[in-house]
C-alpha cells in the first residue's frame, strides 16, 4: 500500500510539471487560437539563455529578467511577422507554422549558445521527505509550490484585470473584440510573452530536474495528451489532467507493465486521453464546439 | 504582374537544385587535411559526425578527439609520407541524415580512396552496413555495433572494435562477482538493468538473461522509454526491490536524469554501475551531487597525462588547431575515445602499408589492415598510448580483439579509474554470437567466409 | 479549409496530355542515364517513398478531411508486416508480401480511425497520436515481429523478383519507381471515382453530406484504411528499399510531421503536390547546407551550419505558409498554359 501511494503521488506531482507545461499552450491557445508547438523549443531556448547567462556570472534575477526580455521581444516578432500574415488560416496551417518556430528556437538555441548539457541548480534540494510515512520528492513538492503560485496569478490576472478582461473577450470573439476597440496586436503580444514566462519557469524547473539539454523540448509531447484531456481551453481543466495522467501513467507502467511489458509509458498518457475524448469529446472543462451550417 | 513571380521562384529553385544536383557527386563538404598533397593522393576518412542535437555532447567529444589525432599524425609526416584527409557531414545522429551523408561522402573530392567510415550511431550503423559492404568500405563501430558483427566471416566489412555489447556487460557481471568474493557468490544475488529504450539498451537483454541462468542471479530488466526524461516509476520500481547492483545502458539525457531519480528515491550512487555509453562526464556532472560515486566501465581512461595526449597538445592544440570549441574538454572520456579510434584506424592503414605499399590505400586494403591489427605492449608504448588502448588483436573472425574494460568512479568533478583490466567472458559468449551471425547470414543469402582458410 | 481540388479538366487538348506523360516518363529515366548512386539511393529513392507516403496522408487528411499525427506509426507497421509475411510464409513473392503488409496497415488504419465516428476536428489527433506511440512500442517490444532480433531491428531480405536481382541502387531506384506508379495511378482512379467525391464532401461538410445519403461514418472508416494501406506499402518500401532496416524509432512523430509538411507544402488535396512537397523537404536541407558550405567557403563548424539550417528552414516553412498556402502543385499550375477553361474557386 505504502508503494502504491508513492507512485500514486509521485505520479500526480510529476503530472503537475507536464501541467505547467500545458499552460503556456492555453494562454496562446485561448488568445489567438493557435496550438502553439513551438512551446517546446521556447522552453528549451529560455532554459539554455538561463543557464548560460548564470553560468557567466550574471545574478539569478537579472538572467531571469534578461531572459524574459528575450522572450518578450520574440513575441512581437512572432505576432509581426507570423501571425498577422497568417490570420483567418486554417487552424492546420497556423500548426506548422509554430512548428516551423519550433525548428526557429532550437536552431537559434543551440547557436547562440552550443549544445553542451548543462546543470542547473535552483538550490532547491532533492532529498525524499517522508510524509507520513511516504517517501516524497522535495523537489517535486516545492515545484508543485510553485506551479500552484503561477496558476493563481495567472488566474488573478485574467478574472481581475482589465487586460484579463481583454484577453478572455479576444478568446470568445476576436471580430467582437475588434469592434470594441480591444488592440488585438497587443493582446496577442502579451499572450505569447505570458506563455514565455510560462515557458521560463517551466523551463528552469524540468532544467532543475532533468538538466538543461536538447530533449527539454520533447518535454512538450508529454504535455499533449494533459491538453487533450483537460480541454485547450481551461488552465483549472489542464491541471486537474496533468495530476490524473501523471499519476495513471505511473501507476500504469508499474502495474499494468508487469502485465504486458514496460515502456507503457510513452503510449498511455495518449490512449489515455483518446479514451477520455470518446466520452467526453472536448476535454474534461473545454468549451463544447458549436457548430453552425 | 503577379503571374511572373511564382514562374521565376519556381525557376530560380529549380536552377539551384539542379546545380546542387549536379554537383552531387564532386562536392561534398570540404575536404581538409591534404592541403600540400596532390589531388588523389592522400587517405580519406568522411567523417558523418553530430555536433547537433540531442547527442551532441558526444558527438562533438569523439569526433574532436578524432580529427585532433589525425592532426597530429599529418604533423608527423602522414603514414608513412602519405597524409590523411577528412570531410565531415553533420547526421544529427539521425539515420536518414547518417545514410545521406554516407552517400555523400564516400567517395573524396579529390579522387583520394577512403579508408573507413566512423558514424559512431548504432542505427547509421544498421543503416550503412550493406552498402558499406557493397561499397568495400568497413565500417568501424568501435565499443557498440552489432554484437554479431564480431563474427568477421560474416561480416567482412564490419568492426565492433575493442568492446561490443556483450563482453561490455559480461565484464561488469564479473566486476560485481570479484566484489562479491567470486563469481559463485553471484547466486541468490538480485541485479537490476536499467536500459535505454532503443535497439541499444535491448541488445544485451538475452544474453544477460543467459549469463542469471549461469551464475544463478536473479535479472531485472526495466525499460526506460526515450529520452529518458522522466524515470520516477523506474527508480520506484527499482527502490522497491531493492536490487545489489543496478547497471545502467543509457544514452544521452537518460544518464544524470537517472542520476537525480536515484538520489530522488534514495538508491546509493556507488551501487550503480554505467556502461561504456553511460561513463562520461557530461553524463555525470549534470546530475550535480548526485552522481558521486557512480561507478562506469571505460576501454579507456580520461585525463591528459598520456604521452599522445601531450604531444596533441604540443602540435595540435597549442598551435590553434584543437577541433574542440571548449578546450576544457580536451582529456575527457568522448575526446579520448575519439582519439583512441583515431590510432586504432591509422594503425590499421599503417599495417595495411606494411603489405600493399606505402601509398593511399582502398577500402579493400584497410579492411586487411583492420582485420591484422595486433597491438601489443611495445607498440602502445611507441604510440604513446600505454593505459590509454588496451592490447588488440584481431582476425578473420574475431573483429573486436579486446573485450576488456576498466572501472571509474566519479568524485564530483572527475573520474578516477579503480580497477585494473576486467576481462568478459568471451569464450561464453562466443556460440551466442556464431549463432545470430549464422542467422543473419540466412536471412542476408550470405556464404559465410571460411577463417581457416586465410 | 483548403478549396475543392478540380480534377484535370477534360477539355484539355490530347497533345498537351501526351507531351505531359513523355516528359514524366523522360525524367523518371534520366537517372539511369546519370547513373550516381548518390542520386539513386539518397535522393530519389526516399523522395519517391515520402510522395507515397503523402499520396497516403493527403487521402486521409487532404481530401477526407482527417487530421492524423500517426502517418510514420502505419508505415512501421507496413514495414514489419512485410517483413514477417515474406519470411514466414515460405514461397510468397515480395510484391503480394508488400500487398499484405499494406492490408496489415489498412486494418490497424480502420481501427485508430473508429474514433473519427465521434471525435471531430483538431481533438482527432489524439487517436493518431496514439496510434503513433502504441505502435513503436508494440513492435519493439514483442520479439516475434523482429524475428527475435536482440536489437529488435529487422533487417531487409534481398530484393528478388521473379529471381531478378534489384540490389543495385539503380535497382532499387527501379522496383520503388514501379510500385509508387502502380499505387498512384491506382489512387487516381480512386480519388475520381465517385469514393473520393464522397471523401471530399464528408470533408468540406459531413452535414449535408449526410443528408444526401453519403455515410460520413463509412466514408471516413474506407477513407483511413485506403491511407493506411498506401502508408503501409510506403513503410515497406522505406525498409527493403531504402534503409535496408527499420527501428521503430526511425518512424516517429517527427517523420509524420515531415509527411504532413509533405502536403501542405505540396498542396492538400493534389496529386503532384505530394511528389512536389516530398521533393521540397528531401533536398531543402541538402541545398540548405551545401549552400551554406559554398558561401562560408567551409569556414564554419558543421554544428554552426546544421543550426543555421535549421533556423533557415523553419523560416522558410513559415514564409511558404504565408506566401503559397495551396502549395507548391497551385505555385507549378499557374505556370501551365493557359488553355484550360476558366475555373471558379470557391474560397
Amino acid at each position: 500500500m505504502q508503494f502504491f501511494l508513492e507512485v500514486l503521488i509521485g505520479g500526480a506531482l510529476a503530472g503537475i510539471m507536464y501541467a505547467l507545461v500545458a499552460i503556456g499552450f492555453v494562454l496562446i491557445y485561448r488568445a489567438s487560437g493557435v496550438f502553439n508547438f513551438a512551446q517546446g523549443s521556447m522552453i528549451l531556448f529560455a532554459a539554455l539563455t538561463f543557464v548560460n547567462l548564470v553560468e557567466r556570472g550574471v545574478p539569478f534575477w537579472i538572467a531571469f529578467a534578461v531572459t524574459l526580455a528575450i522572450l518578450v521581444a520574440s513575441a512581437f516578432a512572432i505576432e509581426r511577422l507570423v501571425l498577422r500574415p497568417l490570420a483567418n488560416r486554417s487552424v492546420i496551417t497556423l500548426f506548422l507554422a509554430t512548428l516551423g518556430l519550433s525548428y526557429m528556437f532550437e536552431g537559434s538555441a543551440q547557436l547562440l549558445w552550443g549544445s553542451q548539457v548543462h546543470a542547473l541548480e535552483l538550490g532547491i534540494s532533492d532529498e525524499p521527505l517522508a510524509i507520513a510515512g511516504l517517501s516524497v520528492s522535495s523537489f517535486d513538492l516545492v515545484a508543485t509550490g510553485i506551479a500552484g503560485t503561477l496558476v493563481i496569478i495567472l488566474a488573478l490576472l485574467t478574472g481581475r484585470t482589465s487586460l484579463g478582461l481583454s484577453l478572455r473577450a479576444v478568446a470568445a470573439d476576436p471580430l467582437a473584440a475588434l469592434s470594441i476597440g480591444i488592440r488585438l496586436d497587443r493582446v496577442t503580444v502579451i499572450a505569447w510573452s505570458l506563455a514565455g514566462f510560462v515557458a521560463l519557469v517551466a523551463g528552469l524547473l524540468w532544467g532543475a530536474r532533468s538538466g538543461v539539454q536538447f530533449s527539454l523540448a520533447l518535454i512538450v509531447l508529454k504535455a499533449l495528451p494533459v491538453l487533450i484531456i483537460g480541454g485547450f481551453t481551461s488552465i483549472e481543466g489542464v491541471i486537474v489532467a496533468g495530476l490524473l495522467v501523471g499519476a495513471s501513467e505511473k501507476l500504469a507502467e508499474i502495474y499494468l507493465g508487469a502485465i504486458i511489458g514496460s515502456g507503457i509509458e510513452n503510449w498511455f498518457a495518449y490512449v489515455l486521453a483518446l479514451l477520455f475524448l470518446m466520452v467526453r469529446p472536448t476535454g474534461l472543462f473545454g468549451q463544447p464546439a458549436l457548430a453552425r451550417i | 504582374m503577379r503571374n511572373h513571380r511564382p514562374r521565376l521562384l519556381i525557376a530560380a529553385l529549380g536552377a539551384v537544385a539542379l546545380t546542387a544536383l549536379g554537383g552531387c557527386n564532386h562536392k561534398p563538404a570540404a575536404q581538409e587535411g591534404a592541403a600540400t598533397a596532390a589531388p588523389g593522393k592522400s587517405q580519406y576518412f568522411p567523417l558523418q559526425s553530430y555536433r547537433v542535437g540531442p547527442y551532441a555532447a558526444g558527438g562533438s567529444g569523439f569526433f574532436g578527439g578524432f580529427i585532433d589525432y589525425i592532426q597530429l599524425v599529418n604533423a608527423n609526416g602522414g603514414v608513412n609520407g602519405v597524409p590523411l584527409s577528412w570531410a565531415e557531414c553533420e547526421t544529427e545522429y539521425d539515420v536518414e541524415k547518417g545514410v545521406e551523408c554516407y552517400e555523400r561522402l564516400k567517395k573524396s573530392l579529390d579522387g583520394s580512396p577512403t579508408a573507413a567510415t566512423n558514424p559512431l550511431s548504432v542505427g547509421i550503423a544498421y543503416a550503412t552496413l550493406d552498402r558499406s559492404t557493397a561499397d568495400k568500405i568497413p565500417l568501424i563501430t568501435i565499443n557498440h555495433g552489432r554484437t554479431d558483427s564480431t563474427d568477421g566471416s560474416v561480416f567482412p566489412y564490419v568492426f565492433p572494435l575493442q568492446l561490443n555489447p556483450y563482453s561490455e556487460v559480461s565484464a561488469i557481471l564479473h566486476y560485481i562477482g570479484s566484489k562479491a568474493g567470486g563469481l559463485d557468490k553471484l547466486r541468490g544475488k538480485h541485479i537490476a538493468v536499467l536500459y535505454h529504450g532503443s535497439p541499444y539498451g535491448k541488445e544485451t537483454n538475452g544474453v544477460i538473461d543467459t549469463l542469471a541462468a549461469k551464475y544463478g542471479f536473479i535479472a531485472d530488466e526495466i525499460e526506460v522509454p526515450h529520452p529518458g526524461n522522466e524515470q520516477q516509476s523506474q527508480w520506484l520500481k527499482i527502490k522497491q526491490s531493492n536490487p545489489d547492483w543496478v547497471i545502467l545502458r543509457g544514452w544521452g539525457v537518460m544518464n544524470p536524469v537517472a542520476l537525480k531519480t536515484a538520489r530522488k528515491v534514495g538508491y546509493p550512487a556507488d551501487h550503480i554501475i554505467g556502461n561504456i555509453w553511460s561513463n562520461s562526464e557530461e553524463d555525470a556532472a549534470p546530475a550535480g551531487d548526485a552522481a558521486k560515486g557512480f561507478i562506469s566501465i571505460t576501454t579507456h581512461p580520461s585525463g591528459t597525462s598520456f604521452p599522445v595526449l601531450q604531444q596533441i597538445k604540443a602540435a595540435v592544440i597549442d598551435k590553434g588547431k584543437g577541433n574542440l570549441s571548449d578546450p576544457k574538454r580536451f582529456g575527457t572520456v568522448y575526446y579520448n575515445l575519439g582519439v583512441v579510434n583515431g590510432i586504432l584506424n591509422v594503425e590499421a592503414v599503417r599495417v595495411a602499408q606494411a603489405k600493399y605499399g606505402k601509398r593511399p590505400l582502398t577500402g579493400e586494403e584497410v579492411r586487411w589492415g583492420f582485420e591484422h591489427l595486433d597491438i601489443d605492449a611495445a607498440r602502445l608504448k611507441a604510440l604513446g598510448a600505454v593505459g590509454l588502448v588496451q592490447p588488440l588483436k584481431l582476425s578473420c573472425s574475431d573483429h573486436e580483439g579486446g573485450g576488456a574494460v576498466r572501472f571509474q568512479q566519479w568524485d564530483g568533478a572527475k573520474w578516477n579509474v579503480i580497477s585494473d583490466w576486467v576481462q568478459a567472458d568471451r569464450q561464453l559468449l562466443r556460440p551466442i554470437i556464431e549463432a545470430s551471425a549464422k542467422q543473419y547470414a540466412r536471412e542476408k543469402g550470405i556464404t559465410p567466409r571460411d577463417c581457416s582458410k586465410e | 479549409m483548403a478549396t475543392i481540388p478540380y480534377p484535370a479538366a477534360s477539355g484539355t487538348a490530347r497533345l498537351s496530355l501526351t507531351s505531359f506523360w513523355i516528359a514524366l516518363l523522360a525524367v523518371a529515366m534520366a537517372p539511369f542515364v546519370i547513373g550516381s548512386d548518390y542520386l539513386f539511393s539518397a535522393i530519389l529513392v526516399p523522395v519517391l517513398i515520402l510522395s507515397l507516403a503523402g499520396l497516403g496522408l493527403n487521402i486521409l487528411t487532404g481530401y477526407a478531411g482527417q487530421l492524423s499525427l500517426g502517418s510514420a506509426a502505419f508505415m512501421a507497421i507496413g514495414a514489419f508486416a512485410t517483413y514477417n509475411l515474406y519470411l514466414r510464409i515460405p514461397g510468397l513473392p515480395l510484391l503480394f508480401a508488400m500487398a499484405g503488409g499494406g492490408l496489415v496497415a489498412a486494418i490497424f488504419g480502420l481501427v485508430f480511425g473508429l474514433p473519427s465516428l465521434r471525435v471531430k476536428g483538431f481533438y482527432l489527433i489524439a487517436s493518431t497520436l496514439a496510434a503513433q506511440f502504441l505502435v513503436p512500442w508494440l513492435l519493439s517490444q514483442y520479439d516475434w515481429f523482429s524475428n527475435d532480433n536482440a536489437s529488435g531491428v529487422i533487417t531487409a531480405p534481398p530484393l528478388l523478383i521473379t529471381g531478378v536481382s534489384f540490389d543495385s541502387p539503380a535497382g532499387r531506384y527501379a522496383f520503388t519507381l514501379g510500385v509508387v506508379a502502380i499505387v498512384t495511378i491506382l489512387a487516381r482512379n480512386l480519388i475520381a471515382s465517385p469514393s473520393g467525391r464522397a471523401w471530399m464532401a464528408v470533408r468540406d461538410m459531413d452535414l449535408a453530406a449526410a443528408a444526401l445519403g453519403i455515410s460520413p461514418g463509412r466514408t471516413k472508416l474506407f477513407a483511413f484504411a485506403v491511407s493506411s494501406f498506401i502508408l503501409g506499402v510506403a513503410g515497406a518500401l522505406w525498409a527493403f528499399t531504402y534503409l535496408g532496416t527499420v527501428e521503430p524509432a526511425g518512424l516517429d512523430l517527427d517523420r509524420s510531421f515531415q509527411i504532413l509538411f509533405i502536403i501542405i507544402i505540396g498542396g492538400m488535396g493534389s496529386l503532384s503536390g505530394n511528389f512536389l512537397g516530398a521533393a521540397f523537404i528531401v533536398l531543402l536541407p541538402i541545398l540548405l547546407s551545401r549552400a551554406g558550405a559554398i558561401l562560408t567557403g567551409g569556414d564554419l563548424g558543421s554544428d554552426v551550419l546544421e543550426n543555421l539550417n535549421k533556423v533557415a528552414f523553419g523560416a522558410l516553412i513559415i514564409l511558404f505558409l504565408i506566401k503559397e498556402p495551396d502549395g507548391l502543385a497551385r505555385l507549378v499550375g499557374r505556370l501551365r498554359p493557359t488553355n484550360k477553361p476558366i475555373q471558379q474557386e470557391p474560397n
